[in-house]
């Protein structure tokens, strides 16, 4: 008999690996730069649903920690801290919603816009002119790739509980 | 292999790699103080040259110049955003000395990036591990973070066999408008998230069998040890802190390079 512990240790190892995966699959590039992955937040909600806020939480701020080993855009400390662990980190707010996962994927999506949002406007604060307003150019850049990442989750997450793919009563 | 390019951790050899994780952070802390608390030309400039001996050691370079393109767009933005609200807020004039703190306040930027990617790019994450432990973080946590890492490869592989198997199914990938893009992908995703339930499963026993987690008190194959080297370092990056901290508070350094002569 496995005990929890181990089983959701070994399950959130799993889900960020996964997560990182998707992550790096592109599905579209848009004009300015950004791209859209293959909803790599997904097997991080579906954990989130799984086993509560609180595991959901400690997956996304894993999750966010690889990333920022792997892609390094590390720029200020209290950027890293906002872009990575607390961005991912809030994934796993989705948790709270585990009978309307649709909600739950839109408030964990908007949680991790909100991280990068804010992210955005103290770090471009520090170095843009005071007469420059930042917090424009921050939604509409963070907005550009996290609204159609919401879109994919929302589709794919609907499809697979429509099919009744995964227990999420374990 | 497309996917598995981003994900060459650094596993070089040279003395930076060897060196203990803890100087190491506290090296790049220092770097990055001293980035922070000046903001002439010429300190930054000094700073900044002094990085690129570290570099060399590390063996980092084309690592190094790789996370500088990626900063090169933000580098740009912040000399041309500072330089031209200048330009307007002072009387549409430019001057030597505004070019002097645009061009500073860049490369108070690259300082920053260059000493985070020194950490980065020369710490494994075996090595960041047993640091975070040494740091009192809950063993749970490192394990979830290590393990995470090493399975990264692994699914990799995993998902690259997917999709060649789909492409060669007639599965178009790179084809179609947005929507009938993402359901290209969904036959890609499906078996992947599948795969990896029954992989969490396969973890889980190969854990259990082990007895994770059945002694409370654990030991490690390898230990962190502070060596002569190390204390050198930090004492050397001591005497830096001290050196930064004297110039910074005790001599006048506000000097601009450039007097303000108008060029445009």
């Amino acid at each position: 008999m496995q005990t929890p512990n181990t089983r959701i240790l070994a399950e959130i190892s799993v889900t960020v690996a996964l997560s990182v995966i998707l992550n790096m699959i592109k599905v579209y590039s848009l004009p300015q730069g950004g791209s859209i992955t293959l909803g790599s937040m997904i097997p991080l909600l579906l954990l989130s649903y799984r086993r509560g806020v609180g595991v959901g939480v400690y997956a996304g701020v894993v999750f966010g920690l690889i990333q920022m080993v792997i892609e390094g855009y590390i720029y200020y400390p209290l950027q890293i801290i906002l872009d990575y662990p607390l961005a991912f980190g809030c994934l796993g707010l989705a948790g709270l919603f585990k009978k309307h996962q649709i909600i739950g994927t839109v408030v964990a999506l908007t949680g991790r816009f909100l991280a990068h949002f804010i992210s955005g406007v103290v770090f471009f604060a520090e170095y843009a002119p005071k007469e420059m307003d930042p917090i424009l150019y921050s939604a509409v850049y963070n907005g550009s790739y996290i609204v159609p990442e919401m879109v994919i989750s929302c589709i794919v997450i609907y499809a697979l509980m429509k099919r009744n793919f995964i227990n999420l009563n374990p | 292999m497309s996917l598995l390019e981003g994900l060459r951790f650094s596993r070089g050899s040279s003395p930076l790699h060897d060196l203990d994780p803890r100087v190491k952070f506290f090296m790049t802390c220092i770097l990055f103080v001293a980035a922070i608390l000046f903001h002439e030309f010429s300190m930054l400039l000094i700073i900044f040259l002094s990085q690129i001996p570290i570099i060399i050691i590390g063996k980092i370079i084309k690592e190094w110049l790789k996370t500088l393109k990626g900063g090169l767009l933000l580098a740009t933005m912040i000399f041309v955003t500072n330089l031209v609200s200048l330009y307007f807020f002072r009387g549409q004039q430019l001057t030597l000395d505004m070019l002097e703190y645009s061009l500073a306040l860049t490369f108070r930027f690259l300082i920053m990036i260059t000493s985070f990617s020194i950490f980065f790019l020369t710490t494994s994450p075996d090595k960041l591990s047993l640091a975070l432990e040494k740091a009192q973080v809950p063993y749970e946590f490192n394990f979830a973070f290590i393990t995470s890492i090493r399975f990264v490869p692994v699914i990799a592989e995993e998902a690259q066999s997917i999709m060649d198997a789909q492409k060669s199914r007639g599965l178009e990938l790179e084809k179609g408008r947005f929507l009938s893009r993402i359901r290209n992908y969904i036959p890609i995703l499906l078996p992947l998230i599948v795969n990896s339930i029954r992989r969490s499963l396969e973890l889980a026993e190969a854990m259990e069998s082990r007895a994770f987690g059945a002694s409370k008190k654990r030991t490690n194959l390898y230990e962190l040890e502070m060596s002569v080297l190390d204390y050198l370092v930090l004492g050397f990056t001591l005497l830096i802190l001290i050196i930064i901290v004297y110039v910074r508070f005790f001599m006048q350094t506000f000097m601009p390079m450039f007097p303000p002569v108008r060029i445009l």
